[in-house]
């Protein structure tokens, strides 16, 4: 009851004028939020249960849509293709990016003279991804390109990367691993300029080698930084688009091995028109970005250290 | 690390342990790694077809051939896409700007009941992914006849600027003195005239953190103009360069001097703002 109360008790007129600019502060949010993602969010969903291509009206079909997506011999064969081809490329790209942002971190991290231009050269990939250095990787990774090439000269026959179904998943890997370690290398190195000297030197001074300060005072020390590099790699890795798009000219192919989720819904919007159904697997999608952040959540309270 | 490194360049003996060397010596390695495929970019987008296909591991070719640059200007309209981009890119960051600052005082500076529920729907959208999103918005942005206008990528961005940008102005705005806003509104300021006229000169660097970043996430955005923007007179330069992969599948020289192009503005934005992108990302890295 007190709660109640105190919710609705007049206030003193200070803090109501207070209160008042509060939400006028806050109106522009409050107005993107319900038009950019309430609405958008609630009108997908009803989508899902219709049928409908911009002509005609829109017909309730009822669950059709997710009995679709998991029929696994018609339009739910695409889907599971492309979840598993998303799920395979960031299972493998972000624990890649973690290792070697790490890495570079700690390196970084010893007095290194000239640190700021190893630190730029590291991030510039990543400030510049997006389509051009996705058109650069197709003539790099191209079947007569300069990786092949290389490999022609220590007597390996490389692979036309983006263009045989066994090795464009890999050049994807490839690509996005090349270009998101630079920005998870500097969100590590400023955790890691965070960690007290004293607790390092108080380790040396008890016999603790340089492997064992590193596992039992720097990693327990870097594992906010860790997860949150983990949170948001997880998350763009599950949102990828550009990179398929790119390299497929927006198929997703060869033979839908680059398909990816994101890709997938686009297709179904644009190509298809098939609003229903694209709703559907978007909604699956958002599912599964929302279910994984909460199990991520709920498993850092074992291996997450906060220093307060 | 025994052995200390001479801070005085040129005088006294520089002594470097095996450690140090293969320290610098990895860094170097990869460093070169991640810039080495932007040199081989811009040298190759001044290669003949020819010296494409034979390829030689030149890094520069001895006869540049600027025209593959006018080439690519006379066969693709890079100038209006490339104004388009600008365009869209600047008014998003000033909205973004803007409207984060103000959303930002107010969970910042302004106490209110309902201030915690309302910043967790901040947080909330950072978890709703953009792709559940683009149906509805697109169907309604076709409806009103607004697609190929810049208006369905920059006015989103004018109501919240987003969670992200929001989240670290407010983070900054906490940390300022609260006693020169108590002050300024025992002399009887208003609140907007204490985020205009305090808070917001005090909040230049984190300003500058914000603009910066979503000035090139701006520039990058793919997904949103290849939807709203299917005109090829009103599209942006990422939008044509993807196009450019499958026109001018194997004309290299064509597609590398594309891509140098839309690299450019990124690589100078990069150079000049370093210590803002520097700072941006230690802001980044503190935060939990």
């Amino acid at each position: 009851m007190s709660r109640f109360r105190s919710l609705f008790a007049p206030l003193p007129l200070l803090q109501r004028n207070e209160e008042r600019w509060f939400w006028l502060f806050i109106a522009p949010f409050l107005a993107g939020f319900v038009l950019f993602a309430l609405l958008p969010l609630i009108a997908s969903l009803a989508l899902s249960f219709m049928d409908w291509n911009l002509r005609g009206t829109p017909k309730l079909v009822g669950l059709e849509n997710y009995a679709d997506l998991v029929n696994l011999e018609g339009k739910g064969k695409l889907v599971l293709k492309a979840f598993s081809n998303t799920a395979m490329i960031t299972i493998i790209a972000v624990p890649l990016q973690l290792a070697i942002g790490m890495a570079f971190a700690v390196l970084l991290n010893q007095k290194v003279r000239g640190m700021a231009i190893y630190r730029m050269a590291f991030y510039l990939p990543t400030v510049v991804s997006g389509v051009a250095t996705a058109a650069l990787w197709t003539w790099i990774l191209g079947t007569e390109g300069l990786l092949n090439k290389g490999l022609d000269l220590i007597g390996v026959a490389g692979p036309a990367w983006f263009n045989e179904p066994e090795s464009v998943r890999w050049g994807i890997i490839f690509m996005l691993v090349w270009a998101g370690t630079g920005g998870m290398t500097l969100i590590f190195l400023a955790g890691l300029q965070q960690i007290s000297k004293e607790l390092l030197e108080a380790a040396e001074c008890d016999g603790a080698g340089r492997i064992r300060r590193f596992f039992s005072v720097t990693l327990p020390l870097l594992s906010p930084t860790l997860f949150f590099n983990l949170v948001i790699g997880l998350i763009g890795g599950l949102s990828l688009f550009t990179e398929p798009f790119v390299i497929s000219g927006g198929a997703g192919g060869p033979a839908n091995e680059s398909m990816s989720v994101a890709l997938l819904i686009y297709r179904l919007l644009i190509r298809n028109l098939d609003f229903g159904f694209g709703s559907a697997v978007a909604w699956l999608l958002t599912l599964v970005v929302m279910l994984l952040t909460v199990i991520n959540f709920r498993l850092s309270k074992r291996w997450v250290f906060y220093d307060n | 690390m025994t052995t200390k490194l001479s801070t005085d360049s040129g005088k006294g003996l520089q002594i470097i342990s095996p450690g140090r060397l293969a320290l610098y010596g990895t860094l170097t390695l990869f460093a070169a790694l991640f810039i080495l495929p932007f040199v081989w970019e811009l040298g190759g987008s001044l290669k003949t077809p020819a010296e494409l296909a034979t390829g030689s591991f030149n890094l520069f070719p001895a006869d540049p051939q600027w025209g593959n640059y006018a080439e690519v200007f006379r066969r693709a309209p890079i100038a209006t896409w490339f104004a388009n981009s600008v365009v869209i890119a600047v008014l998003g960051t000033l909205g973004a700007t803007l409207t984060s600052a103000f959303c930002a005082y107010g969970f910042a500076v302004l106490r209110a009941r309902g201030s915690r529920l309302a910043f967790g729907m901040v947080l909330l959208t950072i978890l709703v992914p953009y792709q559940v999103l683009i149906i509805p918005e697109y169907i309604v942005w076709a409806k009103l006849g607004l697609t190929n206008t810049p208006i369905p990528l920059v006015l989103p961005w004018f109501l919240g600027g987003g969670a992200f940008n929001i989240f670290l102005l407010r983070q900054f705005m906490l940390g300022l003195p609260r006693d020169m806003v108590d002050a300024a509104r025992v002399d009887g300021a208003g609140e907007v005239q204490i985020f205009r006229r305090i808070i917001l000169p005090m909040c230049a660097p984190a300003l500058a953190v914000v603009a910066v970043f979503h000035f090139i996430f701006m520039w990058n955005d793919f997904l949103r103009p290849l939807l709203y923007l299917q005109d090829p007179a009103a599209t942006t330069l990422p939008v044509g360069l993807a196009g450019f992969v499958t026109r001018f599948a194997r004309q290299w020289h064509l597609l590398l001097a594309g891509s140098a192009i839309a690299l450019a503005p990124l690589v100078i934005i990069f150079a000049l703002a370093q210590r803002v992108i520097a700072r941006g990302i230690s802001v980044a890295g503190v935060r939990k």
